[in-house]
Parts: C-alpha cells; structure tokens; sequence
C-alpha cells in the first residue's frame, strides 16, 4: 500500500517539477567525471581519519548534508496529509517501518558515497563499524522525524506575520533555492581562485544556462502561490497584496541577474 | 455613500454572454443576489471585489474598490498559518474590530481551534473562520457567497442572528431555505441584466 502512494506522490511531484528534474539529471551527467575520481574521498576520509582530523569533519558534514537535503526532498514529496490516512488502516508502525526505507532509499547517493569509500580502506572490519554506526544513525533521525512528522503538537515558532508569508512563497521553492545556491556556490569558487576572463566568461553562460530553468521554475511556483491567495491577501489588506507582489518581482529579478553579476567585473 | 455603480458592464466567458451594457447603481443596503445556476451571481461578486475584470464598463464602489469582506469558496487561506497568526495579520492591517471577533469566535465556538493550522480545521470550521473574519472586519460592504455551506444547526442559527444584527450594506448569495426569513432587497439576474426589486 505504502509503495503505491509513495509511487504516485513522487510521480506527482515530477509531474510538477519537471524543469528541476532536467536540470538535475543534465548536472549529474556533467559532473561524472568528478564524481568518478572524487567520489571515494569523502567516504574513505571518514574511515581513515582521526575524530580530531578536519578532514574527517568536512567529509562528514558533506554525507550528514547530502542524506540532509535527500530527506528534506522526501519529506517534501511525502506530504503529510497524504499519508496520514494509511496509519488508520495499517496503523503507525507500519507506516514508521515503510518511511525509513523509503528515507533510505532516496540517502541512497550517500550511502553509495560511503560503500566505495571502502575500496582501498586496511581495516576493513573497522570501516564496516563506522559505516553501520552512520547507517543507524540515518534510521534514528528518520524515526525521530516520523515521530516529528505525525505528534499532534502545534509547534508555534514564531508569531511574525511577514516571516509567515514569506515562508509560504519559499517553502514549494526549497528545493530549487538549494540547488540554486549549491550551483552559485561552486560557482563562486571557481571564481576566488582567481582565475583569467575568458574562463569566468565560459564559466558565466554555463551557469546561466543552468540557473535559467531554476528561476523559470521558481518565478512560475512563487506565481502560482500569489494566484492562489490573491484573494485572501486582497481581503486582509490591498496594501499587503502589492507589497507581497512588489518583494516577490525583487526575488526573482534578484535570482536571474546575481549570477550575471561577475560580468561586469570583466568590463 | 458607498454606492455600488455598474456602468456598460459587459463579461463573457468565451462565447457565453454573462453580462450585457449594464448599467445599475446599488445603494448601501442588505441585498439577496439571485438568479439562476450560471446566471453570473458569484462573477458578479467577484468582480466587485476586483478579483475578474469585466470585458469592458466599470464598477465602483465610492471610497473605493478595496474595501470589502468577502465570504466565498474563491477565498483560499493558506494551509500553512495558523489561525492567532491569520488574526494577527487583520489587526495589523487594522482590518478588523477585535472585540467583536472575540464575542463571534465564543458564538461560533471556535476558540479551541486558535492554535490551529488552516489545514487542520474541518469544511465547516474554515466556514466559521471565514465568517468571523468577515463579520469582524470593518469594511463597507461585505459580500456574502454561500454562506450556509458546511455549517452545522448552531452556526446556522448564530450566522442567520448575525446577518439580521449586520448594520453594514451587505449582498448574500444563496439558495437555502434560511433566505425566506431576510428583509431585504433583491438583485436579481435575469437575460444578462442586473435589476434591483423589493
């Protein structure tokens, strides 16, 4: 039963994310290379290196972040309200159970990550410990986000009116800002190291071309988002619609020329 | 005063004509807008609240369009909020008389629902939601779109109390049987003409 929602939400979700999807699969392609000779680092690290080491941290905080965002999109997928009803027909445990392993799956890059992390590794037996350890650690954050997920407690974070309505354009975009800002950073540090004009140039279109549809996909969600409380934001105050429209246009206009920004440097 | 002037309003949808060169003014008052399933009774309401613009002619509302109370299905409050932050965002906007929203969330029964998130609140809850918004805000006019929908017995009684203690100019669309006990006018749709009759 689980697999079958599961199924039609993420098919739902790629329905409707269409252009991040692309972008997603064109990126992965394109960093092959990278992945192919970078890819054991971060997962050897772990293994080798002493708890005090930096590396073991950064390589750590890299997997914990990769199986974070996986999460997160998970989570995204699987809206609550969609799944609820499946607690009262095979009740909570069932539905526990079958959420860590559908977690699991989409931790599956990190854990791929981790398994090649192994190749080469001397103490094998050591590493495999370290890697069931973070293995159970997936699983404990999982069901304490479940457990998160369906306790009846209305958490109130805050009470600002602003944060509130910002978070409702934000909150369908997510993941696209993520990847957004993961793209503009990478982007950033090619351009610290200081490299010549042309390659900042070369660097700038294909960043653009890749951001492009991020924004286009953005700009088209936090649209929506405005169609669809135009209303209720018109009846709390004409004032407050306009400002709402006004800060959504700066966002966006934000979004499209910040990676563009560089260029005039070259001028 | 807050006069409602329609002058030449015409409105289709594609090629079925709702509207034709309307011209009516409607004075503040309680109205009951009738007409028949697709006559225009909701697209008439949401054009006086600037939600669909017209093909061509205009509505007024003198001291201006942006003043109203609207209860509608087209109201679509955010999931996400909760309900104090929904308050809050009316007594902000100084939208709303807070007294009379404390006194209609005890006659609604609602303030167990004050922590709540929108999504979490039943048909019939979100109705009485809509409602205490609506009938605590301090506009002109408030427009009334089915209002019945999704109330239980009580709240019936408690709206069908509150629109006849209403002082503001108010149109109420619905098909109910509650609309016999109203005094009011009537705006009645007919042959894609607005006339206003006792």
């Amino acid at each position: 039963m689980y697999q079958e929602v599961e199924q039609s939400l993420i098919k739902e979700y790629r329905k409707n994310n269409q252009l991040i999807v692309k972008v997603c699969v064109i990126v992965f392609v394109l960093i092959q290379p990278i992945l192919l000779v970078f890819g054991p680092l971060p997962g050897y690290l772990i293994y080798t290196q002493k708890v005090s080491s930096g590396l073991f941290w950064l390589s750590t905080i890299f997997i914990l972040s990769l199986s974070y965002i996986a999460a997160k999109i998970y989570d995204a997928i699987m809206v609550k309200e969609k799944i609820h009803w499946l607690t009262l027909i095979s009740g909570k445990s069932y539905l526990y159970k079958h959420y860590c392993l559908g977690q699991l799956k989409f931790a599956l890059p990190s854990m791929i990550l981790l398994i090649v992390g192994l190749y080469k590794v001397a103490d094998l037996y050591h590493a495999i410990l370290i890697f069931i350890g973070i293995l159970i650690l997936h699983v404990i954050y999982y069901i304490f986000r479940i457990k998160c997920i369906f306790s009846n407690k209305d958490k109130i974070k805050t009470q600002s009116v602003h944060f509130n309505i910002t978070k409702l354009c934000i909150k369908p975009n997510l993941i696209h800002l993520t990847f957004y800002l993961c793209i503009n950073a990478i982007y950033l540090v090619f351009l610290i190291e200081g490299i010549n004009n042309d390659i900042i140039l070369s660097i700038t279109i294909v960043i653009n071309f890749i951001t492009m549809p991020i924004t286009i996909a953005i700009e088209k969600n936090v649209k929506k988002t405005l169609n669809q409380y135009e209303c209720f934001y018109k009846l709390v105050s004409y004032k407050l619609y306009k400002q709402i429209v006004r800060r959504a246009k700066c966002f966006i206009y934000t979004m499209r020329l910040a990676p563009l920004v560089p260029l005039l440097f070259l001028m | 005063m807050n006069d409602i002037r329609i002058k030449n309003l015409s409105k289709h949808y594609l090629d079925k004509v709702i509207f034709n060169d309307v011209n009516v003014t409607i004075a503040p008052m309680k109205y009951i807008l009738t007409g028949e399933n697709g006559s225009g009774k909701s697209t008439l309401l949401s054009m006086f609240c600037e939600l669909e613009k017209p093909n061509s002619g205009d509505i007024k509302i003198k001291n201006g369009n942006k003043n109203y109370d609207l209860v509608s299905d087209r109201v679509v409050i955010p999931s996400e909020l909760k309900v104090f932050i929904i308050f809050k965002m009316y007594d902000k906007f100084s939208r709303s008389d807070i007294s009379k929203r404390n006194q209609l969330i005890n006659e609604f029964d609602f303030s167990q629902y004050y922590y709540s998130s929108v999504n979490a609140l039943s048909t019939g809850t979100l109705q009485k939601l809509k409602l205490i918004l609506a009938f605590s805000g301090n506009s002109n006019w408030l427009f009334l779109d089915e209002p019945f929908n999704g109330l239980d017995t009580h709240s019936i009684e408690v709206l069908c109390r509150l629109i006849t203690k209403e002082t503001r100019p108010l149109i109420l669309v619905d098909h109910s049987s509650h609309m016999e006990q109203f005094d009011c006018k009537k705006i009645i749709i007919e042959n894609q003409k607005i006339c206003i009759k006792k």
